[in-house]
Order: structure tokens, then C-alpha cells, then sequence
């Protein structure tokens, strides 16, 4: 099993005050929460951090994690004491970790300090030793349903297949189920929208109740169109004679294609709103917007130099004329 | 409502779900998912982290009032700060998370 030096994850050093890893951890725990933080593998970064810190914030975990990791040197394999670790009663309720926090917590540490088979792999909570009277809630399991924009305005049906542990009622031993989920999810699903099963999720311990699934949907993103909240972006490229004179152009929305009347005169960067056009939702529906981008045709042959050059005389017009330059 | 239905083998599972019908959860049970008292529930509700009806006295909370409370939990346990800041922090994340959805717009649409 690969020894985890705590020390090195919280960058501090052996001799460490306790200030100095409350320092460390919180300073970390900013860098690499998950709900607060964009760095990469954030998730797992952190998980080695509170462990670190469960570990070496308390004076007799360190004691007993410096004693049995004394001998260890970089590159070896750590091998527990025989007969598991010494604490066998390390989860108690109330503590600054929650049941799910430790949940997540390697098998380096569940050896050292109690608590079989609670590698992060998963684990089922219904058979650790030395518990009794100890009730806990199952772990929750959460998915994520990836579905297109189209979808998601249209509304689809979904199905997945997620593996949760179970206790087998008449031998007691913990198997893996696979559940067959078949979601239906309504037109003008949102970005995070979250599914509750409740009592789906991993059994509970010593009479706990079991988990929930949660399941999260993804709009994936589109070559088109962009989402924001209810609204829908689109870019709307005209040629400078459209946008100059007017035009009637058909615009593509989730629905279908609809006509827009391109008043003369409109600007570049111009925004468009085409009213309830975008994702169902109550009371009213989100809208479309249409982003106007002139684009200016490329002057390949003589004659379309000739013909910028006859506008440049015919129409003066300085889009600089503010500048005192 | 999820209906579950156990038509595969002994090993599978069926359920069926749908979105559009949501349980709404008693606060009982928000207080069990959560792993906290009604006391740190109504803090969480006095500092407006998670909003309520007021005229209906709502006992019952949907999955995401349920996410933004476990979300304001965990804050607090793993950031080791008070409620008061967890109120800040999400709020902040909320801002942080319109403001990028307002730059892929911008980035997408109009700096092309």
C-alpha cells in the first residue's frame, strides 16, 4: 500500500506547530475546494488535504501516524501493524468532518486508523468492526445526464446504469447492484438541474437510512447557440448592404426557423431580441437574442476595388471623427 | 414521484423517473440529509442562504434548496468559517457563475 506523507501534502514540516497546519490546510482548503475552486483534479487534491489535516491536527492521530510511518522511506511500500490500526473508533458524529467527508478518506488511512474497507473506491458502511450502536446514512451516489441544448428545449428520455452497493438480506454480505435508471426529462431542463432518488443510494449503517441518488444534468455546448439562464444567443452575420438598407432574413431558433425583419440603419454589435423564442420555462419563456455582425465581403478582383473605392468618394463617412489624432 | 421496479434480474434494478415530478422533502428530512439540527437550519434561513416562502410558513424544501443548504454545510465544516461567510461565499460563487455565463456570450458572440 502506498504511504501517504501528510506533511508533504500540507507543505509543512515535521516539527510543525499546530498553527502552522491549521495555516496550511486553510490556506489550501481555499486553493483546492471544489465548490470554490477551478484547478485541475480540485476534487482529489482536496481530499488528500482534509485527510492530511484529520490526521495531523489531532495530537494523538499524529502521534500514532508518526510512530508507525517513522520507518518509512520514500519509494517503499507502507505496510500497516498487524491486527488494523488504533483507532477502531474514529468516526463519531460531530466531528469537523462529516461521515461522508471521511467516507472519502484512502485505505492507507483507514488502516492506520480504523474502519475496513474504506478505500474511496466506495465502500459500503454496514460492516466495520467495532461500531455497535453506531447508526449512520448511506452515502449518496451522484451522475450526470449529458444531453444537447436540443434536447434539453424539446425535452428527451435518458437511460443509465449506476452500480450501488446493497446488502444481501440473507447472507449479510455487501454486493454491488446495478440500477437501470430511465429518466424523463421535460422540455426546457436547465443547466444543474438535479433529480432526487431518494433511498436509491448506498445502504446505511446499524439501521441508518440508505442514500439518495442525485442526478445532474449537462447541456452540452452548441455550435450555434449559446445558453444564458433562459435566454439563447445566436450571432447574425449580414452583409454591410443588409444592415445599411434592411432586409427580412431567416433566422434558425431551437423551434425552428424564423423570419426577422432587419430594420436599415443597424449597427454592428447590434442585439436583436426575438421574445420567447428561447428555453420553455414559467411563467414565460426565455427569448432569443441575435448578435449583428456586419461582415465585409473581401475585395478580390479590380472591380470590387473600383466599387469600395466609389464608395469611399460617394459616401465620406469618418468613424473616427472623436479622435483628436 | 420515482417508481421503482424490480423487473430485471435478482442483480438489476429498474426505476423509473421523471423530472417534472419532484417530491418536495420535509424538513425533518433536509435535517437528516444534512446531518444538522433545526437550529443550524433556521441560521442557514436567517441568513437568507437558502429563500423561503414567507407567507406559506413552507415546511418543505425542494432539491435545490436541498443542494445549496449541503453545499452551505460543507463550506462551513471544510473552510472552518461562520455562517455569515458562507452566506458571502455563495453569493459571490452565484455572481461569479452569471458573470461567466455572460463572458462565454460576449466571447462567443461578439468578439469574433
Amino acid at each position: 500500500m502506498e504511504y501517504k506523507d501528510y506533511y508533504a501534502t500540507l507543505g509543512v514540516d515535521k516539527k510543525a506547530s499546530a498553527d502552522d497546519i491549521k495555516h496550511a490546510y486553510r490556506r489550501l482548503a481555499r486553493k483546492y475546494h471544489p465548490d470554490v475552486s477551478k484547478e485541475k483534479d480540485a476534487e482529489e487534491k482536496f481530499k488528500n488535504v482534509q485527510e492530511a489535516y484529520e490526521v495531523l491536527k489531532d495530537p494523538e492521530k499524529r502521534a500514532t501516524y508518526d510512530q508507525l510511518g517513522s520507518n518509512w522511506r520514500a519509494g517503499q511500500d507502507f505496510r500497516p501493524p498487524p491486527g488494523g490500526g488504533a483507532y477502531q473508533r474514529y468516526y463519531t458524529s460531530g466531528g469537523d468532518f462529516s461521515e461522508e467527508d471521511l467516507g472519502g478518506f484512502s485505505d492507507f488511512f483507514a488502516n492506520l486508523f480504523g474502519g475496513r474497507g474504506a478505500g474511496r473506491a466506495g465502500r459500503s458502511q454496514a460492516h466495520q468492526g467495532g461500531f455497535e450502536g453506531f447508526k449512520q446514512r448511506g452515502a449518496d451516489q451522484r451522475a450526470t445526464i449529458s444531453i444537447s441544448l436540443e434536447e434539453a428545449y424539446r425535452g428527451t428520455t435518458r437511460s443509465l446504469q449506476l452500480q450501488v452497493p446493497e446488502v444481501d438480506a440473507t447472507t449479510g454480505t455487501v454486493q454491488h447492484k446495478i440500477k437501470t435508471i430511465k429518466v424523463s426529462i421535460p422540455a426546457g431542463a436547465a443547466e444543474g438541474q438535479q433529480l432526487r432518488l431518494a433511498g436509491q443510494g448506498a445502504p446505511g449503517f446499524g439501521g441508518g437510512p440508505a442514500g439518495d441518488i442525485y442526478l445532474e444534468i449537462h447541456i452540452e455546448p452548441n455550435a450555434l447557440f449559446t445558453l444564458q439562464g433562459r435566454d439563447v444567443y445566436l450571432t447574425l452575420p449580414v452583409t454591410p448592404w443588409e444592415a445599411a438598407l434592411g432586409a427580412e432574413i431567416k433566422v434558425p431558433t431551437l423551434g425552428g426557423p424564423v423570419g426577422l425583419k432587419l430594420a436599415a440603419g443597424t449597427k454592428a454589435g447590434q442585439k436583436l431580441r426575438l421574445k420567447g423564442r428561447g428555453m420553455p420555462a414559467k411563467p414565460h419563456a426565455g427569448d432569443q437574442y441575435a448578435i449583428v455582425q456586419i461582415e465585409i465581403p473581401t475585395a478580390k478582383t479590380e472591380s470590387d476595388r473600383e466599387l469600395y473605392q466609389k464608395m469611399a468618394q460617394q459616401m465620406p463617412f469618418n468613424p473616427r471623427q472623436q479622435w483628436s489624432v | 414521484m420515482v417508481s421503482v421496479e424490480a423487473i430485471m434480474t435478482k442483480k438489476d434494478l429498474l426505476i423509473i423517473a421523471d423530472y417534472s415530478e419532484q417530491d418536495l422533502i420535509p424538513v425533518e428530512e433536509v435535517c437528516e440529509i444534512c446531518g444538522i439540527s433545526n437550529k443550524t437550519l433556521n441560521k442557514l434561513i436567517e441568513y437568507e442562504i437558502i429563500q423561503m416562502d414567507q407567507t406559506s410558513h413552507q415546511l418543505f424544501f425542494n432539491v435545490a434548496q436541498l443542494n445549496r443548504i449541503q453545499t452551505a454545510i460543507r463550506l462551513k465544516r471544510q473552510l472552518e468559517v461562520s455562517t455569515q461567510a458562507v452566506a458571502v461565499i455563495l453569493d459571490l460563487l452565484d455572481e461569479l457563475e452569471t458573470l461567466r455565463s455572460r463572458v462565454e456570450v460576449f466571447e462567443k458572440h461578439y468578439l469574433k
